[in-house]
């Protein structure tokens, strides 16, 4: 796992050469291995949550990375309490959400409740020209501050983008970049990588710790969220 | 797919056979591994990295067999495991590990309100039941009583809360002051019930406490020597009539005053609970930072104070409710209100009172309704980070200030804001300070460390300890303790748990 403080261009050439780096090592035999775990899920549904405010942004961004196939539902609720309820009553769906930090607290005790698998967290703050992500990662999503870095290089402000893994790290395929749409706003690009987690199209990617894109990202935040992918299987 | 932390000192291999005993026991389903599934567990929101409070796995256990049979395969292994009730120790380390590498024991399956007795006024319930399930059997049968909860509304249970010694806000709001018996699985596996519980048929086991001999309740809470499966509680008769009240002072030494004033007035049974508050820490429930500020660091005071007179907010307020016939009220109403407009505070009632979110808010969690306002707290900043600042003091004018301003100072100093509470005891308080923090933030999280640290030792110095901490300064909360006591808590631990799996950590104690 690395560290990295970029400008934008260091950070497009770097992860373009770390990818062919680790398609080069004698590890990438267990690729197979790692990457049979994270085969596509038989998912019902996919379902996109929301606890009051509209995120129409992150939304497309779920609906554009979806194929189409995919039955999409859209779940508002506008109590708190309405939420760890409502985990357990779509079993074997793929629920995708981005919410405020007290309704989030609330869903993870939902998820617990219910068995259900987290894929993947974050927490997004922001303000004037700064944003900050700090991912939880999975196998299922290993990565995905990396593949969110290369969203919000595309973007003018300053970011702070920390992943942290609760597995062990599998070797990656070298293919940290992919072509991405050009994205309006980072809730869009995020919402689209989350919808690659929830499909069962990822594939693992280089953890970094810390990323840093342009200057200082330090700065007091006015807008805060988190956001998830998880799984409620069928019992 | 793996969890990448082990048990300390265990192998692989010899993990991977106690995960096929734990499967064995528990069915495959109530034994999780994956990292997919443990994640849900490893959600905390003090200012630690997770990695020092990953939890191995998690084992659901279903009933005191379960518990008993998770105990015998934990020794066989030396394999640690973390107890939970519900695991909604939100702002303390949620259901997170005290250490890395421990099996945590997740006792939500165990969800039985056993009995409830309306003429006594108990219950006895698992450690899963929650205060909203609680509360809902209460409402659905009418009962004539009402269940005492703490600020996280129906989230948390009775089990876990009492046990880490929370508070509510009716008359059963010291929680350790009212429960009433236990059962509890030791770690060789046996089962003791505490009390009159441990005679025959046990008729007096939620309703006398104290049994013959050694009272030993109080070894199971805050502790890791036993895992409790089964707790008795005090409920509150539910009163012919209520009425609440509040004050505003707009100075910390009249609610000094005004906080002494609340302990006279429980001492002489006029009140029966009540809770005092800076203005912010009613602000951060239902307002953002950037509402206020948006400059760095703590929010200035003056921008503060200004707020709060635009919006009518007085700096500190307390609330309370009467209970008893309409005269009983009518009475303690006057009283309180002379006693209270003495220390220089202006009370308010009734209108007044209701158009206040915050009263309203108190009013709920003094009359049996739980809510889950204070959530919004987390809100505030945003970010993630919460930890509940928490040393205990007596309740005289001299030392709320003392401690209200010496903690506001080194949350300032750290470049937070000290929204602070004060739950009144009779003669104590715990005084309770979210320090809200950025967890996206790295050099935050290290300064809400730094700053947490500072307080706790501050704290400690002046006399105040910590009467409760969040798993990532357990064992520093526990050094400012003597170490005679520490010693005690040792050869205690040594003795009912030799091999150290219950646990390990938890207030600092290990084998």
């Amino acid at each position: 796992m690395t560290s990295f403080h970029l400008s934008r261009r260091e950070f497009l050439s770097r992860s373009t050469a770390l990818g062919a780096t680790i398609a080069l090592n004698p590890l990438s035999g267990l690729l197979n291995q790692a990457e049979a775990m994270l085969l596509p899920r038989s998912i019902s549904s996919l379902q996109i949550l929301r606890l009051g405010e509209a995120h129409a942004e992150f939304d497309n961004g779920i609906r554009l990375a979806a194929s189409a196939a995919t039955k999409i539902r859209e779940l508002r609720f506008n109590r708190l309490d309405q939420l760890e309820s409502h985990v357990g009553k779509h079993p074997g769906s793929v629920i995708i959400g981005i919410m405020n930090d007290g309704a989030f607290t609330d869903f993870n005790e939902g998820l617990r409740l219910r068995k259900a698998d987290l894929l993947c967290s974050g927490s997004h703050v922001g303000g004037k020209d700064f944003t900050r992500h700090y991912f939880q990662s999975t196998a299922a999503s290993q990565g995905i501050g990396s593949a969110f870095a290369q969203v919000i290089s595309q973007r003018a402000e300053s970011s702070l983008i920390r992943e942290s893994s609760f597995h062990e790290v599998l070797p990656t395929s070298g293919e940290n970049m992919r072509a991405l749409p050009s994205f309006t706003s980072w809730e869009q690009g995020l919402g689209y990588q989350l919808s690659q987690i929830g499909s069962g199209n990822w594939r693992p990617r280089t953890v970094r710790t810390s990323t840093l894109l342009g200057p200082d990202a330090h700065s007091t935040s006015t807008t805060t969220h988190f956001s998830f992918v998880s799984f409620v299987a069928r019992i | 797919m793996t969890n990448s932390v082990l048990p300390k000192g265990v192998s692989k291999e010899a993990f991977d056979k106690a995960i096929g005993e734990y499967k064995e026991a528990l069915g495959n389903e109530n034994v999780l591994v994956a990292p997919e599934k443990i994640a849900p567990y490893s959600k905390i929101m003090i200012p630690a990295e997770n990695s020092q409070h990953q939890p191995s796995g998690a084992l659901l256990a279903r009933s005191v067999k379960d518990v008993q049979e998770v105990l015998g395969i934990c020794n066989k292994y030396r394999i640690p495991v973390w107890p939970i009730s519900t695991g909604r120790n939100f702002g303390y380390g949620t259901a997170a590990p005290a250490t890395p590498g421990q099996m945590v024991l997740d006792m939500r399956g165990m969800n039985k309100i056993i009995e409830i007795d309306p003429v006594l006024c108990t219950a006895l319930v698992e450690p899963g039941v929650t205060y909203k399930e609680l509360v809902d059997y209460i409402n659905e049968r009418n009962l004539d009583v009402w269940a005492s909860f703490p600020s996280s509304g129906g989230l948390a249970g009775p089990v876990g809360n009492t046990l880490d010694r929370g508070v509510g806000y009716n008359r059963a709001g010291e929680h350790f002051s009212n429960f009433c018996g236990l059962e509890v699985v030791l770690a060789n596996g046996e089962v003791v019930r505490t009390g009159m519980g441990s005679i025959g048929k046990g008729e007096t086991w939620q309703s006398y406490r104290w049994g013959y001999g050694p009272w030993v309740d109080g070894l199971f809470s805050q502790s890791n020597l036993g895992v409790v499966t089964k707790m008795g509680l005090w409920l509150m008769k539910k009163p012919p009539h209520y009425e609440s009240f509040g004050v505003g002072w707009n100075d910390v030494e009249s609610m000094a005053k005004g906080v002494e004033m609340a302990s006279r007035m429980r001492l002489s049974a006029v009140m029966e609970n009540g809770v005092v508050g800076s203005a912010l820490y009613g602000v951060i429930s239902t307002k953002k930072r950037s509402d206020i500020y948006d400059g760095p660091g703590a929010i200035p005071d003056a921008v503060l104070a200004k707020y709060y007179k635009d919006h009518g907010i007085p700096q500190f307020a307390l609330f309370s409710t009467l209970y008893g016939t309409k005269e009983q009220v009518a009475v303690n109403l006057k009283i309180c209100r002379e006693a209270f407009e003495s220390t220089g505070g202006f009370v308010f009632t009734g209108e007044a009172f209701n158009a206040s979110p915050d009263a309203r808010h108190w009013q709920r969690m003094m009359t049996g309704r739980p809510e889950l306002h204070e959530f919004g707290n987390y809100n505030f900043i945003g970010g993630g980070g919460s930890a509940w600042f928490a040393p205990a003091l007596p309740a005289r004018a001299y030392d709320v200030v003392r401690c209200y301003n010496a903690t506001k100072e080194i949350f300032n100093k750290h470049g937070f804001n000290c929204p602070i509470g004060f739950l009144l005891g009779v003669r104590h308080l715990e005084q309770v300070a979210d320090l809200l923090f950025d967890r996206t933030n790295p050099e935050e999280t290290q300064r809400a460390h730094a700053c947490f640290k500072e307080a706790l030792e501050a704290n400690a110095k002046l006399g105040y300890g910590c009467y409760r901490t969040n798993i990532a300064f357990m064992d520093l909360a526990a050094k400012t303790y003597s170490k005679e006591l520490r010693n005690l808590n040792k050869r205690l631990k040594r003795s009912l748990d030799p091999n150290g799996i219950i646990a390990p950590g938890k207030s600092g104690i290990y084998i």
